[in-house]
């Protein structure tokens, strides 16, 4: 067996146990940088590389190389491509070449009974025409339009497969894929592209009901999207959760926990687990996240993790907390230190993994060098 | 899922009477991945 496979099995193990409720040999890694972080850190220039996902492998394999992870580290979400062909008013390029989220409402206050009656149809018709300029035009020039954005899709999907493939295998990372599928809470995917946020903050209070209706419509549909072909019980489906902290927690009650509780099952029953990034602070709604399927995984962004432990570790996985801001703030003897400290609350007894607040997606978003410190510390010091 | 725009393999069957038996082994699963491509693009593309 090469030096290579074995280190790759005894990742994917750490993580087997993890997920199966043992206690792993070691704290399992889990780092995250987005494609942009990784292009910029290999002194590419980002407005011309992410063009080029045929040429990322080089670029994403230097981050592999200098940053401790037991999975794969890097990952690109969204790129230019499909979203410049479509005329992408959701994400768009800013002139430092990141792909921005500017506000926008895909869905119309009187369209709301048309997407609660046929969601996906409603969104075919009347979001993806709002939310894309070269789909506002006649049936021909759509349909090409579509194809070529398509086209465009898969092809950049399948590169990133083929370069993920071969990253794993070159560095020796477990065989476990925390994003395996995608989808979003019922509310939040009427919340971020669909209505808005200006918007939904203002339609949890005039049209409750149309809300209401309308996540437990879109309930099916995220449940299906966030099924892959081939379910596993040692990946996840990522939902980044986004809502409900902005919420009064009777609004939150009633509108946005039955359609997402509801979500995490539906997948739980086709085989898939959930992987949550739990951003800004859920600390107010941390008995809900109790009630969620067992092996949950759950990346905390802000909050106690004392009072997470004690409320969830027994149930759930649980990782985050460890703030990118230090990174970029600290001194790396403060970083080593913050991390000590969250392994003493999180680590006894398993159901953790150490694993940043959230992606690191530009280089100026962290020290490298206590990046670096951070991830070396917990990959040597934490054995069970 | 009830939609003009997304079709189960049976309802695709049922527009395409003349597909055998022998066919269908193989072109089901092809042409309903096909189907779930487009579903998820299109998802992606509001998420």
């Amino acid at each position: 067996m090469t030096d290579v496979l074995a280190l790759s099995q005894e990742r994917t193990q750490l993580f087997h146990d993890l997920i199966d409720g043992r206690v792993p040999k070691r704290v399992p890694i889990s780092a995250a940088f987005a494609h942009e972080f990784a292009i910029q850190y290999a002194g590419r220039d980002l407005t011309e590389a992410q063009w080029d996902t045929d040429a990322l492998e080089p670029i994403f394999e230097k981050t592999c190389q200098d940053f401790y992870s037991d999975l794969l580290p890097v990952s690109a979400f969204r790129l230019p491509s499909f979203y410049k062909i479509l005329g992408s008013r959701n994400f768009v390029m800013g002139s430092n070449g990141f792909i921005q989220h500017p506000e926008v409402e895909g869905l119309a206050l009187e369209d709301y009974d048309a997407f609660i009656a046929s969601p996906f149809d409603c969104i075919v018709e009347r979001v993806l025409p709002k939310l894309y300029s070269n789909l506002d035009t006649d049936s021909t020039t759509k349909s090409m339009v579509m194809a070529k954005a398509f086209k465009a899709y898969t092809d950049e999907m399948a590169n990133l497969g083929r370069i993920y493939g071969n990253l794993i295998q070159k560095s020796g990372y477990g065989y476990v894929n925390f994003y395996s599928g995608f989808c979003e809470a019922p509310f939040d995917i009427i919340s971020d592209q669909l209505r808005g946020f200006k918007n939904i903050s203002i339609d949890v209070r005039r049209v409750p009901d149309k809300v209401e209706a309308a996540a437990e419509a879109a309930t099916p549909l995220m449940i299906k999207m966030g099924t892959p072909p081939n379910p596993s019980p040692y990946n996840a489906t990522f939902i980044p959760l986004h809502m409900a902290p902005y919420l009064r927690g009777k609004d939150f009650e009633r509108l946005y926990w039955p359609s997402f509780k509801k979500t995490v099952e539906g997948l739980k029953a086709n085989g898939m687990r959930s992987f949550l990034f739990v951003e800004n602070d859920w600390m107010r709604f941390i008995d809900y996240l109790a009630e969620l399927p067992e092996g949950t995984i759950m990346c905390f962004e802000y909050g106690d993790p004392k009072l997470v432990k004690e409320k969830l570790g027994k149930k759930h996985i649980i990782g985050g907390f460890y703030p990118v801001s230090l990174l970029k703030t600290g001194t790396k003897q403060q970083c080593i230190d913050k991390a000590k400290e969250l392994i003493d609350v999180l680590a006894p007894g398993g159901g953790y993994y150490f694993s940043f607040d959230k992606v690191i997606i530009t280089l100026d978003s962290a020290n490298v060098e206590n990046t670096k410190a951070v991830l070396d510390y917990v990959a040597e010091n934490t054995n069970y | 899922m009830n939609s003009k725009y997304y079709k189960t393999w049976e309802e695709y069957k049922g527009e395409n009477p003349d597909i055998t038996e022998k066919q269908e082994e193989a072109m089901a699963p092809k042409m309903q991945s096909y189907e779930e491509m487009l579903f998820n693009f299109i998802m992606f593309l509001c998420a």
